[in-house]
């Protein structure tokens, strides 16, 4: 290609797609390149998408986006073989401040590429990236896998996801360690609408988002999820890969014991397979995150490992570094300087805005629970065991019931180990 | 259908099939001295051990990358399917 560019993206993700259209808004010349058929065709999440970030970018954007259904109850359950111990928030608050949509990516992605073409950039589909051009250490484009498939830009963003393929290919930095990435699996089930809003009890387009930890992982730092969609659910699991090497478990083992637990096998009754997709979730955090920047290139997204599990945030820190990527391009265009110290300013920016500080917040959790195997083994038990105890009237005094309770406790963990185990974790939520 | 029949699952997806495997083992006489953690957590069934060597069945591949990470000899080479090939999502 003999055109050149001002901004060459890798990828058309949310974070791709997020760099395109703020560069391309501010009269950038901007390419997007896209290994899928279409933007979206790669591209797989749970399904829940924070609609804040495009609120500000779109003011009509619950009203043109394809959103499936409004989230206005969020769940977690803790399991234990067949028991369940819950807890959920429902809020009407949500209704008329939208937090949360289940979304289809790839359908949703589709409409966000066409609002990105709209504002004048270009989108390049069915092309992978498969090296850097350089000029010395000055990353200046792209090579692609198409005939005469070279792409110049003054600055070239990586946003290739948590499987991306070109920086370590071309010697950025290392592709990511498995300590650090989660692999997940999620079935779409199809269900009839009437049928999603009676179980989930979820009239009117509303609905319901469910987490679960327990048994079912053996202690590895894994979840499962259950969302509704407009005419189907999401089902899926995930887990720390070297943890699920280490237990030798294939996601869809926990997958089907998950199905069959008694809390989930009624809501899913019946459930067609429409789809089932795989995708791996940087979940190593701050810690694990790779140089965000160099001479003539940054990194955003699940590229740059900005994931932040626990709250099943990603998607929001992607959109935020895609315009931050953006911003700092715009302003190294208009000065025409491309190097090291120009970008620098993407991490100032990342730095200034929740996206690095709320990272390094949590920068201890996934390495928490590595050193915790049986975390999420022992309290989902002991909090099912200590409901049921309690809840069972069959003439047992509550104060032995009470006993019984803290001598299973006990098998596991003295009150001493508990405190500090506990106190642990608080300090790396804190 | 069998609950979580993973052939069943895959055959639901959609793929636009290349005409050459993307999922290379650089060195099979590694793999006779390893734990396949290929194998075990491919969540597609890509690999299959068939007591000589890793039978590698790339057509319902879903592109995760697990492999990838897991090889503990960094023996498979991973490349993308050509642009426009492998797993279409229709949902995603």
């Amino acid at each position: 290609m003999d055109e050149k560019f001002d901004v060459a993206i890798v990828g058309g993700g949310l974070a791709g797609l997020t760099c395109g259209y703020c560069a391309a808004q501010a009269g950038l010349k901007v390419a997007v390149v896209e290994r899928g058929e279409y933007p979206g065709a790669k591209n797989v999440m749970g399904g829940v998408l924070y609609v804040q970030p495009f609120l500000d970018m779109f003011p009509d954007f619950l009203a043109q986006a394809p959103l499936e259904r409004k989230i206005m109850r969020e769940e977690y359950w803790f399991l234990d073989g067949d028991d369940a111990f819950t807890l959920s928030h429902h809020s009407q608050r949500w209704k008329d401040q939208p937090n949360a949509y289940t979304v289809m990516r790839a359908k949703f992605d589709q409409w966000y590429a066409q609002k990105v073409e709209d504002v004048g950039a270009l989108l390049i589909t069915e092309t992978n990236v498969v090296d850097l051009l350089r000029e010395g250490q000055q990353v200046v484009g792209l090579v692609t896998d198409r005939p005469d498939g070279e792409i110049r830009a003054e600055v070239v963003v990586l946003t290739d996801g948590a499987n991306g393929t070109v920086a370590s290919h071309a010697d950025l930095f290392p592709r990511p360690d498995p300590t650090d990435m989660a692999l997940a699996v999620k079935e779409v089930l199809e269900l009839p609408r009437e049928v999603i809003e009676q179980r989930f009890h979820t009239p009117d387009s509303s609905g319901a988002a469910i987490e679960m930890f327990g048994s079912f992982s053996d202690g590895a730092l894994g979840m499962a999820f259950l969302y509704t969609n407009v005419d189907s659910v999401s089902l899926g699991c995930g887990g720390i890969v070297s943890q699920m090497a280490e237990r030798a478990v294939n996601p869809n083992d926990w997958l089907n014991t998950i199905r069959r637990h008694p809390a989930v096998a009624p809501l899913i009754e019946g459930g067609r397979v429409k789809e089932y997709s795989a995708h791996l979730i940087p979940e190593g955090g701050y810690n694990a995150m790779p140089p965000l920047f160099g001479p003539g290139w940054m990194v955003a997204g699940d590229a740059a490992m900005m994931v932040i599990g626990l709250h099943r945030e990603g998607s929001n820190f992607a959109v935020a570094s895609g315009r931050a990527a953006a911003e700092t391009a715009v302003k190294a265009c208009a000065v025409g300087d491309y190097t090291l110290s120009q970008l620098a300013q993407y991490r100032t920016k990342l730095k200034q805005s929740f996206v690095l500080p709320d990272l390094a917040k949590y920068r201890a959790v996934t390495g928490y629970f590595a050193q915790h195997p049986d975390f999420l083994t022992v309290y989902p038990r002991v909090v099912n065991e200590f409901a049921h105890q309690i809840m069972t009237v069959d003439g047992t005094s509550k104060w032995e019931k009470q006993r019984a309770v803290s001598r299973e406790f006990r098998r596991y963990r003295t009150k001493w180990q508990a405190v500090r185990e506990l106190a642990g974790l608080l300090r790396t939520l804190r | 259908m069998e609950v979580g029949n993973l052939h069943e699952k895959l055959f639901a997806n959609r793929y636009r099939p290349d005409t050459s495997n993307h999922l290379q083992v650089k060195n099979g006489e590694q793999c006779q001295r390893c734990h396949r953690y290929c194998e075990t957590l491919c969540p597609a069934g890509v690999y299959r051990w068939d007591g000589i060597g890793l039978v590698i069945d790339y057509d319902g591949c879903l592109e995760c990358g697990t492999c990838r990470l897991v090889c503990p000899y960094d023996n498979i080479e991973w490349n993308l399917p050509r642009g426009g090939y492998g797993v279409s999502y229709r949902f995603g």
